[in-house]
């Protein structure tokens, strides 16, 4: 299990936190944490692009790599960043020791 | 648990539009009372994944809620699951439901969606009572439920329909390693949804996989053994055994309570204006159970989706609210069958001119629908980045256009 902390991307504001077990997506973990600006229009289905976060390089380690059909939906949102990740696709794998924080893109 | 409610908006319907509008009520800073009384006792959930990956034998079969039960709370929006609507009174105001419990409102929404279409054949269970082990259909957790514990057993599937919900599930039973049969009546697979390219690359897709399946095709029977469904006749004598039927020839709008107050419908479905109003005054509707004007040519349609529901929900809060709604964004759908992703955004219609990119051996498709020159939708299959760019395209559109 991997202790997350979600945060407001552009204000640094403190959204919630939470963990993320092995067959969770880091969206789910948001949607049963009451997180706001986390959306899951298509249900964690990556045909939406409504769970968009930023995540740092080292963070973004523990987690299954994005693939190309992700980096298409992301490419084309308004504030894609290099640091961009639909947070539907983000399996952990393996156990960071540390928090991870998750920038969360969109407002309530 | 109070016998009486008194509040600002009753919401009738605790799915994707109903919860939306709650939220949205909140989110435009309305403050009256809100309560959403729903029939499903789940916690309210996402209906989509119910025919996609609620199957997967490496998923644990729970469904995915909108929001924690915390976040309800934390908005005031009081939630009442199991709770059915039976009558309302609007002259008065007042809404009764099963429990006894009454609500007296200012403003009523009706998010009711629908119920599966359950098939009407004489005969069809001829000597065998009303009904059989085995056939289901999927519409709610509760069907899913029930579907994914028959699947551990069956072996084969017949599905009757060829729309998005049948091959889905189709899909999903496949993976399961089930011999699966799609029975449809028209002429080809997702025949009112999709143009007839769509149709081609699904499927060969599924008779790729070793889906078996049979166009033009009329039920007779459904034979029964043992109190449980064992084959399906056919009009021309072919008899299809299997031991899981799954009935999915589309949704029949919630239209009781409109009915009752004898708001207009058409075609079963609740007829809504733009800002979500139906012909009874204080009363607003949205979702599956709706039908709307296009903006485009002003015809009646329905669009059964996530999308539809979140935007007339938005669209509804801020009628209720008093606030000017945003021209809504263009519809938009997904389907998932086995690694193939359809993303499509916009209203297509039968007559719009198609400019395709098809390529089979990939199964990856785009097709462009123009009507009078323009472009009104867009349906991609496993090729996001068009649509993602189609979504952002028609927006623009969508906001320069006269509506």
């Amino acid at each position: 299990m991997t202790d997350i902390k979600f945060v407001q991307a552009f204000t640094g504001a403190e959204l919630g936190q939470g963990t993320v077990g092995r067959n969770d997506s880091v969206m789910e973990v948001a949607i049963r944490e009451g997180v706001p600006g986390i959306f899951a229009e298509c249900g964690g289905s990556m045909s939406c692009a409504t769970c968009h976060v930023f995540i740092s390089p080292q963070d973004n380690t523990h987690f299954e790599e994005q693939d190309i059909s992700e980096a298409e939906m992301v490419e084309e949102l308004e504030k894609c960043t290099s640091e961009s990740r639909l947070s539907c696709q983000l399996f952990i794998e393996g156990d960071a020791t540390d928090v991870i924080t998750i920038r969360v893109v969109e407002e309530e | 648990m109070s016998a009486h409610a008194s509040v600002g908006t009753l919401i009738v319907g605790a799915g994707q539009a109903g919860i939306q509008l709650a939220l949205s009520l909140r989110s435009h800073g309305y403050e009256a009372p809100v309560l959403v009384a729903g029939e499903e006792s789940d916690s309210p959930y996402q209906r989509p994944p119910l025919s996609k990956t609620f199957f997967r034998n490496d998923g644990d079969g729970s469904l995915l809620p909108f929001r924690s039960d915390s976040v309800y709370a934390k908005h005031n929006i009081e939630l009442r699951l199991g709770e059915r609507v039976t009558r309302i009174d609007h002259d008065l105001k007042i809404a009764y439901c099963e429990s006894g419990m009454s609500v007296t409102y200012e403003h009523l929404a009706l998010t009711v969606g629908g119920t599966a279409k359950r098939l009407e054949i004489p005969g069809l269970l001829e000597g065998h009572g009303r009904s059989a082990r085995g056939i289901y259909s999927l519409r709610t957790a509760e069907d899913a439920r029930s579907l994914r514990n028959a699947l551990t057993s069956a072996s084969r599937v017949v599905v009757i329909g060829g729309g998005f919900i049948g091959l889905e599930f189709t899909a999903s039973a496949r993976e399961l390693g089930c011999d699966v049969t799609v029975l449809v009546a028209r002429s080809r697979i997702l025949s009112r949804v999709a143009p007839p390219v769509v149709s081609q690359l699904l499927h060969n897709a599924h008779t790729r996989r070793g889906v078996h399946i049979r166009l033009n095709t009329e039920i007779r029977r459904i034979i029964v053994t043992g109190g449980a469904v064992s084959g399906i006749e056919l009009s021309d004598g072919t008899m299809v055994p299997c031991d899981l039927v799954l009935v999915g020839i589309g949704l029949s709008p919630r239209n009781e309570l409109a009915k009752a107050l004898g708001i207009t419908c058409i075609d079963g479905a609740i007829c809504v204006d733009a800002a979500g109003r139906t012909s009874l005054d204080g009363v607003v509707a949205a979702g599956d159970c709706t039908t709307f004007t296009s903006w485009v040519d002003g015809t009646h349609i329905t669009h059964e989706s996530v999308s539809n529901a979140v935007d007339q929900a938005k669209v509804v809060a801020a009628t209720i609210a008093g606030i000017e709604a945003p021209p809504r964004p263009e519809p938009w759908f997904w389907s998932d069958q086995y690694d193939l992703k359809l993303q499509s955004v916009g209203i297509s219609h039968p007559d719009d001119e198609l400019e395709i990119d098809l390529d089979e051996d990939t199964e990856t498709l785009v097709a462009i629908h123009r009507r009078n020159g323009a472009v009104r939708a867009v349906t991609t299959v496993n090729r996001p980045r068009e649509f993602m760019r189609a979504r952002k395209d028609l927006e623009r559109f969508a906001l320069e256009s006269v509506r």
